[in-house]
């Protein structure tokens, strides 16, 4: 009993302490036929300890706690979705529970088949996000296109969350990566940078702005004929 | 002369203190007695002062609604400079809740009574709704009295008494089960009203018992002799449970009567309890605000509970304390020896007369099973929580470093977290076993071993552990330094801390200012940083503690210190509240 207690103590200590932050990456290598790979990236490294605690919790803030075999369970039903999708191919995953680092990677025929992926990855984790990303690619005009779709829903439901809550998205970041074969011409979305051998864009936002709408994802990226 | 003349003003007074308190209108045979003293509170608190508080405004408002409005509580009608009372009584048939107020202005206090019919009576006045007539509000000029019945069904399953009340007789059934017509045994009532009528008759009775009828002391609860020796005149609340097992086994019986079968709760009548009283008392004193709860065990349970919480901490332990630095701590002695013999045997005694062949079996097999001297070497049963402050640490964490080409490469960083600092304590003069564990831990990587600490890495563990064994004390916790005992420099223990953690068998210490200095560092809300900022500046340490068995009875206390500024208890908790409901 004394034990339970001292435990459970000990846990929310560690969890009131505890800041926390993770980031979110997605890559996209595009090959000149319009082919590729897509790798999303879940990094929640930086609140290892604090996931820790939490794992060790049956619930927190009135939301259940997933076991690991939860997680595991989960990612294996993201990978079968993904196997059974259209167009996507070489499906596979990568799960570290010391760092709390997951990934799910494909390759992908045409780009097309990876619209929406983001989010229904998410929702099948029972995230429900309403902004979503498409790509375009068009191989003649070698005009790379990615439109994100933004829905106010999500500053509602940040607004609603407890201050604690809303600390966890406070470091949080997005990153997007874009890797071509041929030399970018030009980027519409001046927050992107392009690598130095220009055959790369890369674009870093943080949770919040992309939360509250201050930032966009989309960008034309326009590679050389 | 002189001597008759003393004896005749000692009489007097004892009469006119018993007019002016309502004491003697408790029975003797009361199970359960609360009382609040109005004298007391007054004192601590002048009712002018009272008036001006949220709580007594609300009090105003709510009793004066479309009245006349009175301008202090003082003008209810009620003496509340008296003593209230609540008493509890149980009988073979009914459990009585009432509540005795006296009253000074019954012309005022009718004023209150707004709903309901009232009725009057010989020498009383009576107020009640027709649909819960098991709750009436009765009085006179001197008193007002509330009288709760709640009828014992299993009463009235026998058909003799059944005949008195004209209630249809139960007969037994065709398949063996006792019926009531069409009724199943367990609706004793044909009707709802039929319950309301027989409750409300009983609890008119007690009325007219309590009102009407003149009692002696040697009738009233000041004749219980156990009832007169927990009366503490200091305190301002006050609770005395006659025989708390005997309440318990009648409250189940009357739960379970409806549900379970008959079976179980005659066991409950062989468990073989004695009296076993509580007491508790709340005193706003000028220094300190305390509450108190005893025990009052029988002397076999108090036997066994002495070999329970026999032993007392480690000495040793003290070593590993640094006070200066403790946001809290927790403490808490049993003799796993002493637990382990006799817990088995508490838990037969429970049982009374059901299953006891099984019991006795369970009991021996469990003494063979485990060998309560060997367990009790390796857990002594003894423990204390340190909780520290809180402690930078540096972590790592995997992050992404991208070259020129925005090719991904996976680095290591690191960055600094706030880790609360804990320390554990446990005696053990068998240490055999964990030192065993840790090797073996060792062997599959979990713990290390260097100079004598242990260190526990686990992906489960939010943070690296240490544990050291030294002399029988196992320490574990988050840092290094106090693992070892090295922290000499400022370690101290003061004398109030040492009485604490040795002399009781249970204690919980909290230094509420550092606690809540913390919680301000995570506060974002200004309006919830300007509250702690507000306690913080107005509290001082709570400690709570639980005594060792002394007399056939154990104390527990909750304790806390006035800030100061306050004149008393009373004043600091409302000023309190006041300012926290801002």
């Amino acid at each position: 009993m004394l034990k339970n207690y001292i435990t459970k103590f000990i846990i929310l200590a560690v969890l009131l302490s505890l800041t926390s932050c993770f980031e979110i990456i997605e890559e996209v290598n595009l090959n000149k036929d319009g082919s590729g790979d897509f790798v999303l990236t879940i990094n929640l490294s930086q609140s290892k300890s604090k996931i820790t605690s939490i794992m060790l919790l049956d619930s927190i803030n009135g939301h259940k706690v997933p076991s690991r075999e939860g997680v595991q369970q989960g990612m294996i039903e993201v990978l079968n979705y993904l196997k059974k999708s259209k167009g996507i191919y070489n499906v596979t995953k990568k799960e570290d529970y010391e760092n709390y680092v997951f990934s799910v990677q494909c390759s992908f025929k045409n780009i097309n088949s990876i619209n929406n992926l983001t989010k229904e990855v998410l929702g099948k984790q029972k995230v429900k996000i309403q902004s979503y990303n498409t790509y375009q690619y068009d191989v003649s005009n070698k005009k790379f296109t990615k439109e994100y779709t933004y829905d106010s829903q999500l500053l509602k439901q940040y607004n609603n969350l407890s201050i604690d809550n809303k600390k966890i998205f406070e470091n949080a970041s997005y990153t997007g990566i874009y890797r071509f074969n041929e030399q970018i011409q030009s980027v519409s979305n001046t927050k992107a940078k392009v690598s130095k051998s220009k055959k790369a864009a890369m674009l870093r936002v943080n949770a919040i702005d992309l939360i509250s709408g201050h930032t966009k994802l989309n960008a034309k990226i326009q590679l050389a004929k | 002369m002189n001597k008759y003349y003393l004896l005749a003003i000692a009489l007097l007074g004892v009469m006119y203190i018993n007019a002016q308190d309502l004491v003697y209108k408790i029975p003797k045979e009361a199970n359960a007695v609360a009382s609040l003293k109005g004298e007391n509170l007054i004192e601590l608190f002048p009712i002018q002062e009272f008036d001006k508080t949220k709580v007594g405004k609300e009090i105003l408002r709510e009793a004066t609604r479309n009245r006349d409005g009175q301008q202090s509580v003082a003008d209810l009608g009620l003496d509340i400079s008296s003593t209230g009372y609540y008493f509890y009584q149980i009988t073979d048939s009914i459990k009585y809740h009432c509540m005795l107020m006296p009253i000074n202005d019954v012309q005022k206090f009718e004023k209150l009574i707004r709903k309901g019919k009232i009725e009057e009576e010989e020498g009383f006045k009576i107020n009640y709704r027709e649909y819960s007539k098991e709750s009436v509000i009765a009085w006179n000029d001197k008193m007002v009295l509330s009288v709760t019945g709640e009828i014992i069904e299993s009463y009235f399953t026998d058909n003799k008494v059944r005949e008195l009340y004209d209630l249809p007789e139960i007969k037994e059934g065709e398949n063996g089960d006792e019926e009531l017509g069409k009724y199943l045994r367990d609706d004793i009532f044909e009707k709802w009203a039929q319950k309301e009528e027989i409750t409300f008759h009983y609890v008119k009775n007690k009325v007219d018992q309590i009102l009407n009828t003149p009692i002696t002391n040697k009738q009233s609860i000041l004749a219980n002799r156990e009832y007169v020796k927990t009366i503490d005149k200091k305190a301002e609340a006050s609770i005395w449970v006659s025989d708390f097992m005997k309440i318990y086994s009648d409250v189940m019986k009357g739960k379970m009567s409806r549900y379970y079968s008959s079976f179980l709760y005659a066991g409950m009548d062989q468990a073989k309890y004695e009296r076993q009283q509580f007491s508790g008392h709340v005193y706003a004193e000028k220094d300190e605000l305390k509450m108190k709860a005893t025990y009052h065990l029988d002397k076999k349970m108090a036997s066994r509970m002495k070999k329970v919480y026999g032993n007392s901490l480690n000495k040793k332990f003290l070593k590993y304390i640094n006070e200066d630095e403790i946001l809290g701590y927790a403490s808490y002695v049993i003799d796993t020896k002493g637990f382990l013999t006799e817990y088995p045997k508490m838990m037969k005694n429970n049982l009374g007369g059901l299953f006891e062949t099984e019991a006795d079996i369970i009991t021996e097999l469990l003494s063979i099973v485990l060998d309560e001297k060997a367990i009790s070497k390796v857990i002594k049963g003894d423990a204390l929580f340190v909780m520290y402050d809180l402690s930078d640490k540096e972590v790592t964490y995997k992050t992404y470093k991208y070259d020129d080409d925005f090719k991904q490469k996976e680095v290591e960083k690191t960055r600094t977290e706030t880790i609360p600092d804990f320390l554990l304590l446990l005696s053990s003069s068998d240490t055999d076993i964990l030192k065993k564990l840790l090797k073996l831990g060792e062997e599959k990587g979990v713990s290390s071993y260097k100079d004598g600490v242990y260190t526990l890495k686990h992906r489960e563990l939010p943070t690296e552990l240490y544990v050291s064994i030294d002399q029988g004390v196992i320490a574990v916790g988050t840092t290094l330094e106090r693992i070892k005992g090295l922290d000499t420099s400022t370690k101290n223990v003061s004398q109030k801390h040492r009485k604490i953690l040795r002399k009781n068998s249970g204690s919980i210490y909290i230094n509420t200012k550092e606690v809540l200095e913390i919680a301000k560092k995570f506060e974002r809300s200004k309006r919830k940083k300007r509250t702690l900022d507000y306690i913080i500046n107005d509290i001082e340490d709570i400690q709570l503690t639980n005594g060792k068995v002394r007399n056939n009875k154990m104390t527990a206390e909750l304790k806390m210190k006035l800030p100061e500024g306050h004149k008393n208890g009373l004043k600091y908790l409302m000023t309190l509240i006041e300012n926290l409901d801002k």
